[in-house]
């Protein structure tokens, strides 16, 4: 009897354990299971303010580390070398070693202040941009900056060129072609392998040609293609701007500025370039060591160019950086970083979209995007709150279904009610009909928390084209969705349709998009079916190659702040989502004409024109379903002191950590 | 015994080979582009991007070719150079860790060595002193108490007890914290003026005479260990346990007995060293498997070692890094399986390994 007594007994105990670990955490975290994470890319990225923690009332934790700046958050750098890096984390650790011609003033995304320039002239057709180089500046192992760096690094960036890097938007404003193979090949119909030795030359004479230095005059030269009303926004992005100093470069092993074995250094491997794990910038923090998979540490410079009292804004920083220590912790499991957050030993935590509740009872103060900080409890936490992204989700449609041998995502492939044929995309009223059957207020308030705008088409709040003041066309209208099937070409509506809207596993944002669009076309009609398929990203890329996937759920980070940016990508026939929706010939000719005439123009109230009407033809003709544009949240200590928010910086929070201080 | 050590160590290679092929034939059930996926970090922004990812890598070579390049490496084409070759020592680049899979390796084992061998201690020693006592005290309330101690260790899953050590022991009192030194202690160790003999943090402080360091280390291993250990010190007590009330019930028991031997005698002398001949079965691959790496608890406390390395690197699907870590896994267990049977045969010579 005893031992089964016992045995109950420890029965309880186990019970007990578990239904507490399991329970809900003692502060109000609401719908926490239902929550959804945010769009990866864009899940933390930091706002703006003026000394908000000076107003905060007495904080629950002293500071500890107080010259070092502890940032504990997931993921790492693909690599330390800017010309090859594109992805925000690495960018971000760059912007603080590195330093290009211009950089943004302040939260300002559109004004830009010197750096590494005195200042720039640009010809009358904005396609050759003149930089005087500044004197006096050193790189962190010694050697001075002269204007034959600058170009070197240029040209260094775009002869490496790689797969799926960014030069394919650095070489279209110099050349017009989208890879430095292309440029070498030219007219030519060999193959780039097959390129002889003087065509090789010819291509990197190319491009030396496009970056001119003169180092007597202390100037460098851009010669662009065509007037680039974006190129300082560019300029601002290290995979272009980033300047190294070509003899210690060289030294290294680097391409020695010849043109006779550039191809040597071209399309690397990433652990190929000299500058994979090391760095020499001008930038005010210095490299320290960088241990994968656990830290990377940066150290103040204290050889900095910039002179106390020269500040690089008004009111901005000057001198040596305030904080002498950086730490970039990769804590990949959000309670540890949770965890390290509460006992004092991380500044700032990396937080996920469905994890924000947990901390919302221990804001001590809450700033907003312009800068404005209220006290809200004496919790140690300070939060900036409804920050905008620079991110945007469409649903595409697929308006030329790849079916053939059979395609799951299609059903049969015939309009039968089993399936959608391959052009079922085509008719613009199939197109409207899925845009009002899509409950946007849901999507934001459930899915996103609140934390959301409604897209009105591809260019972003805030920007240039924007339709301020206008609200977006469609909003969840089932009887508008009836009223636009009901005028299709087709029958649909009285045969209905079965399709499939895949997304990657793991990404809940994707899921509940699409599971929301699913609920709005069956609740319209029985005869309509849609199935929410889950699979692994490389499943969904493979599916997605192949053109097999009639919806596609998928966002966009910008890579530099300009309509062009937003506009290109998903509306022109070459733009990177553009090209796989098979727009129909006639509607894809009228966006890249209006793409390409945003693009020509320097004019900034023509140009908003042209981007004001791409914004509402895209919503008439609804290549997309416009869906919505994340807004986030940064948290820091309250001790971090001088943070402001700029949503062009690749890591908003980690950018250029020479801005911000630490103190009680 | 000798010459069964060499016929194993003779067999270990073509083992190892085996493994790689069967690795290697499961990823073949992937498309090309499927693992061109590893390359991007979306969907390409470039026309053409995976197909020439496909192409640069010759993902779409038959599996055979494949398989031979990842042996016996490839040469460049601009440089003229061999890249790469298991058989030339070169597992790949891991794109996870960001270095050469071998190096991934050395710098992470040693942070896991000092996990497993920290853990190790508490872990054989406690979980079979507590399994002999409990099978002394058959059904009396020494046993009860450690099977129920044990069905709770045993039950709980790792997960949950990691994450409520660490909410308490650190969190809420700051006393344990996670990782492997404090940032203070680690910038001391970054520096030159610390000399890693071994990694291990705890060793090298003391060589290096940093008590401080020392100390701090340990604070940092707590949890870990005690996460680490709770789960395998139940299995063990239990296995211990059952072993220890199996030779009991041995009819050679009675005849000790008989012969006049005191009980503690009986027990020592004839009762544990036969029971814990599945012991060291059990415990000797237990620790093995510590040495391979602990996924969760690892990467509950950041802990960067070989456990956090492989999950993520089957996460990310880099597939060099997965067939570098599936090679040294099954290196650690057939060389642990090894050195275990040999243990055998001296604990238990009727057993005749020859």
């Amino acid at each position: 009897m005893r031992s089964k007594l016992l045995f109950a007994f420890s029965l309880l105990i186990v019970a007990s354990m578990v239904l507490s670990a399991c329970a809900p955490a003692s502060t109000p975290v609401a719908d926490d299971a239902e929550a959804p994470a945010a769009e990866e890319t864009v899940a933390e990225e930091a706002p703006a303010a003026e000394e908000p923690a000076e107003e905060a009332s007495a904080p629950a934790l002293d500071m500890k580390n107080p010259d070092t700046y502890v940032f504990v958050t997931f993921g790492e750098p693909q690599t330390l070398d800017p010309a090859w890096t594109y992805e925000t984390t690495g960018a971000a650790q760059q912007n603080n070693i590195y330093e290009g011609m211009v950089w943004f003033n302040r939260e300002d995304t559109g004004s830009f202040v010197p750096v590494l320039s005195t200042g720039w002239e640009i010809n009358e057709t904005g396609d050759i941009w003149t930089f005087d180089i500044r004197e006096g500046v050193t790189f962190h192992e010694g050697g001075t900056l002269e204007p034959h760096d600058v170009a070197y690094s240029v040209q260094r960036a775009l002869l490496q060129d790689r797969l799926d890097g960014p030069h394919w938007m650095t070489l279209e404003a110099f050349f017009g072609l989208y890879s430095v193979e292309d440029l070498a090949i030219g007219d030519s119909e060999k193959e780039f392998s097959d390129l002889s030795d003087a065509e090789l030359v010819a291509a990197c004479e190319k491009v030396k040609s496009a970056v001119v230095a003169d180092d007597e005059a202390g100037t460098v030269t851009y010669n662009l293609a065509t007037a680039t009303p974006w190129f300082l926004a560019m300029l601002t992005n290290n995979f272009l701007a980033a300047t190294y100093d070509m003899e210690w470069m060289v030294e290294q092993g680097a391409w020695d500025g010849s043109c006779d074995n550039w191809v040597q250094w071209h399309d690397p491997e990433q652990e190929n370039t000299v500058l994979f794990n090391v760095a020499n910038g001008t930038g005010p923090y210095i490299l320290d060591h960088w241990t994968p998979g656990e830290e990377i540490a940066l150290v103040a410079n204290e050889n900095y160019w910039r002179a106390e009292g020269d500040p690089i804004w008004e009111g901005g920083p000057s001198g040596i950086a305030s904080i002498k220590n950086v730490v970039w912790k990769i804590v990949d499991e959000w309670g540890t970083r949770q965890a390290m957050f509460e006992a004092g030993d991380a500044d700032f935590i990396a937080v996920p979209s469905q994890y924000r509740p947990q901390l919302e009872p221990d804001y001590g103060v809450i700033c907003d995007e312009a800068g404005n900080c209220e006290d809200a409890s004496d919790g140690y936490i300070q939060a900036w709150t409804d920050l905008p992204s620079l991110a945007m989700t469409p649903a595409q449609f697929n308006q030329s279904i790849n079916v053939e041998g059979g395609n799951p995502f299609a059903g049969s492939g015939e309009l039968d009610g089993n399936g959608i044929p391959a052009e079922f995309f085509r008719d613009v009223h199939i197109r409207r009909a899925f845009s009002y059957c899509f409950d946007y207020e849901a999507m934001i308030s459930d899915a996103l928390n609140g934390e959301g705008i409604q897209s009105q088409g591809p260019i972003i709040a805030g920007m240039l084209g924007y339709r301020e003041g206008e609200d977006p066309i469609y909003s969840y209208d089932p009887a508008k969705c009836e009223e636009e099937f009901k005028l299709a070409d087709s029958d649909v509506w009285e045969t209905g349709f079965y399709l499939q809207i895949a997304y990657n596993t793991g990404n809940d944002t994707r899921r509940l998009s699409s599971e929301i669009l699913k609920a709005g076309l069956e609740a319209v009609n029985p005869n309509f079916s849609v199935q929410v398929v889950g699979m692994p990203f490389a499943v969904l890329l493979n599916a997605r190659r192949a053109g097999k996937l009639p919806i596609y759920v998928g966002g966009w980070l910008e890579d530099f702040h300009d309509p062009h940016n937003w506009a290109h990508p998903f509306l022109h026939s070459q733009g990177a989502y553009g090209r796989v929706v098979n727009m129909e010939e006639g509607l894809a000719a009228e966006f890249d004409a209006l793409v390409e005439e945003g693009a020509a123009l320097t004019d900034t109230e023509e140009r908003r024109a042209v981007y004001e009407e791409i914004q509402l033809k895209a919503q008439e003709d609804a290549p997309m379903i416009w869906l919505y544009q994340p807004v986030g949240r940064r948290h820091f200590q309250h001790w971090i002191k001088d943070y402001y928010y700029n949503p062009a910086y690749p890591n908003a929070a980690y950018s250029y950590i020479y801005a911000l201080s630490k103190g009680e | 015994m000798l010459t069964y050590i060499i016929r194993r160590l003779f067999i270990l290679p073509l083992i190892l080979i085996g493994v790689t092929m069967l690795v290697f034939a499961m990823l073949s059930m992937l498309t090309p582009y499927e693992r061109a996926s590893l390359y991007v970090s979306d969907i390409p922004k470039r026309q053409g991007a995976i197909e020439d990812i496909v192409k640069k890598y010759g993902l779409d070579d038959p599996i055979h070719i494949q398989y031979w390049r990842w042996m016996v490496g490839q040469k460049d084409e601009v440089t003229g150079e061999i890249d790469g070759g298991i058989l030339r020592g070169d597992m790949g680049f891991s794109t996870v860790g960001h270095m050469p899979v071998a190096e991934v390796i050395k710098h992470r084992l040693p942070a896991t060595a000092e996990l497993a061998l920290l853990s190790a201690i508490p872990l054989i020693g406690l979980s079979v002193w507590m399994g002999i006592k409990s099978a002394v005290h058959h059904n009396k309330l020494p046993d009860q108490i450690l099977r129920v101690l044990a069905i709770i260790g045993w039950s709980v899953p790792t997960f949950v007890l990691g994450l409520l050590l660490l909410m308490f022991f650190y969190a809420k009192l700051d006393w344990f914290p996670p990782e492997r030194l404090s940032l203070w202690a680690s910038q001391i160790v970054q520096s030159g003026e610390f000399t890693r003999y071994t990694q291990m943090n705890t060793i090298d402080s003391l060589l290096n005479l940093r008590f401080d360091i020392f100390l701090d280390a340990l604070r940092h291993l707590v949890l870990p260990v005690i996460t680490l250990s709770i789960i395998s010190w139940a299995f063990l007590l239990r296995v211990t346990r059952s072993s220890m009330l199996d030779t009991l019930r041995q009819d050679y028991m009675t005849t000790a007995r008989a012969k006049g031997l005191n009980e503690r005698r009986v027990i020592k002398g004839h009762a544990v060293p036969n029971a814990l001949i599945p012991v060291i079965t059990v415990g000797g691959m237990t620790l093995i498997g510590l040495f391979n790496g602990v996924v969760i608890t690892e990467t509950i406390f950041n802990y960067p070692g070989l456990g956090k390395f492989m999950a993520a690197s089957a996460a990310m699907l880099d597939v060099v890094s997965v067939l570098g870590m599936t090679l040294f896994s099954s290196f650690v267990l057939v060389f642990g399986n090894l050195i275990v049977d040999v243990l055998y045969g001296i604990v238990d010579p009727r057993i005749r390994l020859d």
